[in-house]
């Protein structure tokens, strides 16, 4: 399943970029904080994500927790792309995001079943199914992060976020 | 000395002005009031270039500007200052002319220096035109001299009111206003230190056994009393610098008295903002170590601890149906069929069909995928669990570090505002550190000084007069013992002892004039101030004041401006007094001296409160016969209805354009 590029496209590339170290080069949007020092402010160009696949990762697994999926944006015109070379490098990752996909989400299967898809080899004819699957996921978990942080005007608006993340996914 | 009339033609922005002065003595002041900038400071100056040639201005040409710009080159103008004064008991005209001519490059040059000539007009009505520079220098020394000028005339800039009781050693003027000048002359021609003494010149007349020697001794000896002079002249200059030296030091003392509380705020300031320098770094430091962690993933590990706890996966997986005891992973049926067919085993044992081995692998095949993924499920709750614990530390570390990352900023914005508060008390005021340099720096040259007059006093001049001594010694071993030479050693005698009881009588003299000048400024001061000082003068005839319980406490500005008038009418008070005084057990005969000189002041009273103003104005005529003051009308506006019965004359300067004022008579 992961043995082919992850692409997505419209106001889900936009975010994946604005959050992530992307080092493509078309002109999308930075996510810039205002840091005060006393009466000197400072502007500082915040990366979340080191990568766009740690991006993809976290938006997967919050689409998954949350139960959101998205539809693709109609507009093909920008996209942004995680190549095989690189997924290849986090496939223990992504399978893992898979399995709680299928454990947690596949509510159809009794648990047998679910044990079963989760942890045999996906056959050729479903990958494309699954793939979609977790990236309607992706799509959800995209504007989920984008909710918490699109109106971070400040340092200080960023670590409130943060800790409000941490409180909304405690695992107290 | 009272003044009549000025006239001033072509003066700066002065083209055609004529002022007459009230000389009412029961109606001394003369006001002339103008708005900023009008000319009231240049009026006030062109009196002393029309006496003096004094031009106490940065621009040089006084000619004024439209009429510049009206001539043709080569054409010539001339800038005119005429002064009509009385004084003793002659009319005096005296006219200053200063010629100009346009050049080429329509710039104006001064043709030669400023001509001053005089005429003086007998009670007869007789007139006598002076107009070699010598003579008139002379006449008008002796109707004001220049050195007493500043006593009288007060421009406001170079020589305010202000500063009167600041100058160095007024013991030269006081000698001279009082008449002792001459006196202090006279006795210098016997002092046997000055150059050429009458003792000196009675030692020439000697008879000398061995004149080459004795002639070689009175060089070397002339040369030591010339050192000496020039030791004592510079004496005087050190403690006229230790003087300046210890008036700024005061001021200095007086401002960081005043501002003590801002260098309490310039100490908290420097210390707020080290403080905010570290927070700063402090934050900096913990915002990196947040992102750190952020980008670490640390957020989808929370969310794959979170998935498997928020679904109870642990609890939901004990559900399968596959066991995990004989589970075994990654094998599949077909690598099984595929050993059963091979015939033999991975570890080499034959199969053969229904033998043991044949029959066990068929039975294994119940324990691995698909039939049964125990090892799977048993491995991924590990790793959840695993995943959770390590997940629930890490998360409590995010969240601290944000919480501290919020606390560097809340810490900042509360130093900020402390910064702000401090700021605003004290903008604009001085730098109290520099002031505390500048302090440290002054005692350091004035130590440096007094330790350089110590010397010369302990060391130089001492070995000088010991010098001096032995060279005399020498010199009178070297006459001989002839009736000629013994008469002139009695006249020697005499001439030292006339030294002496003069030297006497002088100091005895200065130490009377300051005594009543410190009795005569203290009422007059009394009369103008309204509070409870009394007014100290000390033997270089400066003035303080001091509680009236004799502790010293620093002065005010208005203070200062009400005790400077109180010493300057003094100084006149005391004048009149000398004049009028009946001494006839007096050695010495005073010299003479007018008794009465104006007072011209340019804004005055810019530093004082109208109560002090109005007492000033109702006093001052008690020792002056003609005031003219160049004033601010809201300075005039503070003591009008007080002095509004004294006032004989009234000006206004009205400006016309910044290079055009006239000056009208108001009624």
């Amino acid at each position: 399943m992961f043995s082919n590029p992850i692409r997505i496209y419209g106001i889900y590339s936009q975010i994946a970029k604005k959050y992530s170290k992307d080092n493509s080069n078309d002109k999308s949007e930075d996510f810039i904080l205002i840091d005060n020092e006393g009466k000197k402010s400072i502007e500082r160009k915040i990366y979340i994500f080191e990568t766009l696949l740690d991006c993809y990762m976290t938006a997967m697994m919050l689409g998954i927790v949350n139960d959101k999926k998205e539809p693709e944006d109609s507009d093909k015109t920008i996209y942004a792309t995680v190549f095989a070379d690189i997924l290849v490098k986090k496939r223990e990752q992504l399978e893992r995001i898979y399995q709680h996909m299928v454990l947690t989400r596949y509510v159809d299967l009794d648990v047998n079943a679910r044990i079963k898809k989760a942890f045999s080899i996906i056959k050729e004819e479903d990958k494309k199914e699954e793939l979609e699957n977790l990236k309607s996921y992706m799509r959800g978990g995209l504007l989920i992060i984008d909710d918490y942080f699109k109106n971070c005007a400040t340092i200080e608006d960023f670590c409130i976020k943060i800790i409000d993340f941490k409180n909304d996914y405690s695992i107290e | 000395m009272e003044i009549k009339s000025f006239k001033l033609k072509n003066f700066r922005q002065f083209k055609n002005i004529n002022i007459e002065f009230s000389q009412d003595a029961d109606k001394p002041f003369t006001i002339i009031t103008g708005g900023n900038t009008y000319g009231k400071t240049t009026l006030v100056k062109s009196f002393l270039w029309c006496l003096f040639g004094i031009k106490n201005f940065d621009d040089k040409i006084l000619l004024n500007k439209e009429v510049i710009d009206l001539m043709k080159c080569g054409d010539e103008e001339e800038v005119k200052a005429v002064l009509e004064l009385d004084h003793n008991q002659f009319s005096y005209r005296i006219t200053t002319k200063e010629l100009y001519v346009k050049l080429p490059s329509n710039e104006v040059r001064i043709q030669g220096k400023a001509k001053i000539e005089l005429l003086k007009i007998g009670n007869g009505g007789n007139a006598i035109p002076i107009t070699d520079d010598i003579l008139v220098n002379d006449e008008i020394d002796n109707i004001l001299s220049r050195d007493l000028s500043s006593y009288f005339f007060y421009d406001g800039e170079t020589n305010s009111i202000e500063q009167i009781t600041k100058k160095a050693n007024l013991t030269s003027a006081v000698s001279e206003i009082m008449g002792l000048k001459m006196t202090e002359t006279l006795t210098d021609y016997f002092n046997p230190l000055k150059p050429d003494n009458v003792i000196k010149r009675f030692q020439s007349k000697l008879e000398i056994k061995d004149p080459i020697e004795s002639q070689s001794l009175q060089d070397s000896l002339e040369q030591k009393q010339f050192e000496r002079e020039n030791k004592l002249d510079l004496v005087k200059t050190i403690n006229s610098t230790i003087n300046d030296l210890e008036i700024q030091l005061t001021e200095k003392e007086r401002q960081l008295d005043e501002n003590k509380n801002i260098l309490q705020d310039q100490e908290e300031k420097k210390d707020i903002t080290n403080k905010m320098n570290k927070l700063i770094d402090d934050k900096n430091s913990t915002f990196d170590s947040l992102m750190s962690l952020i980008n670490n993933n640390k957020l989808l590990d929370s969310l794959f601890a979170y998935s498997f706890l928020q679904s109870d996966l642990q609890d939901f997986l004990k559900h399968a149906d596959f066991t995990t005891e004989k589970s075994v992973s990654h094998i599949t049926e077909e690598a099984i069929d595929e050993l059963i067919q091979r015939g033999y085993c991975l570890c080499g044992t034959k199969i053969e069909t229904h033998n043991d081995a044949y029959n066990h692998l068929l039975d294994q095949k119940n324990y691995i995928e698909p039939r049964n993924y125990g090892k799977h499920v048993d491995s991924f709750v590990n790793n959840e669990l695993i995943n959770i614990s390590y997940c629930s530390t890490q998360m409590d570390i995010l969240s601290t570090t944000a919480g501290d990352v919020l606390d560097c900023i809340s810490k900042l914005d509360d130093y900020q505002e402390r910064l702000d508060k401090i700021r605003k008390r004290i903008e604009g005021k001085k730098d109290i550190g520099e002031v505390q340099v500048e302090i440290k720096n002054l005692e350091q040259q004035k130590s440096f000084k007094e330790g350089e007059l110590h010397y010369i006093n302990s060391s130089t001049i001492p070995l000088l007069d010991s010098e001096i001594e032995k060279l005399n010694d020498k010199i009178r071993k070297l006459s001989s013992a002839t009736e000629k030479n013994n008469f002139i050693y009695k006249c020697i005698k005499y001439s030292e002892r006339i030294y002496k009881i003069a030297e006497r009588k002088i100091t005895k003299e200065k130490e009377n004039i300051r005594s009543k000048l410190e009795e005569t400024v203290g009422s007059i001061f009394d009369e103008m101030y309204t509070g409870n000082r009394k007014i100290i003068i000390n033997d270089k005839f400066q003035v303080s004041t001091t509680l009236a319980d004799s502790s010293k406490l620093d002065t005010s500005k208005g203070l200062e401006t009400v005790m400077n008038f109180s010493f300057v009418a003094g100084l006149m008070k005391l004048i009149k007094e000398k004049i009028n005084s009946n001494s006839d057990d007096d050695v010495f005969e005073q010299d003479k001296t007018d008794d009465n000189y104006p007072l011209v002041m340019d804004a005055p009273f810019s530093n004082t409160d109208e109560k002090h103003i109005s007492n000033i104005c109702l006093n001052l005529p008690k020792y002056c016969n003609q005031i003219v003051i160049v004033v601010m009308d809201k300075d005039y506006n503070m003591a009008s209805d007080k002095i509004f019965s004294k006032i004989g004359k009234k000006y206004a300067i009205k400006k016309q354009s910044e290079t055009f004022a006239c000056i009208e008579e108001e009624f």
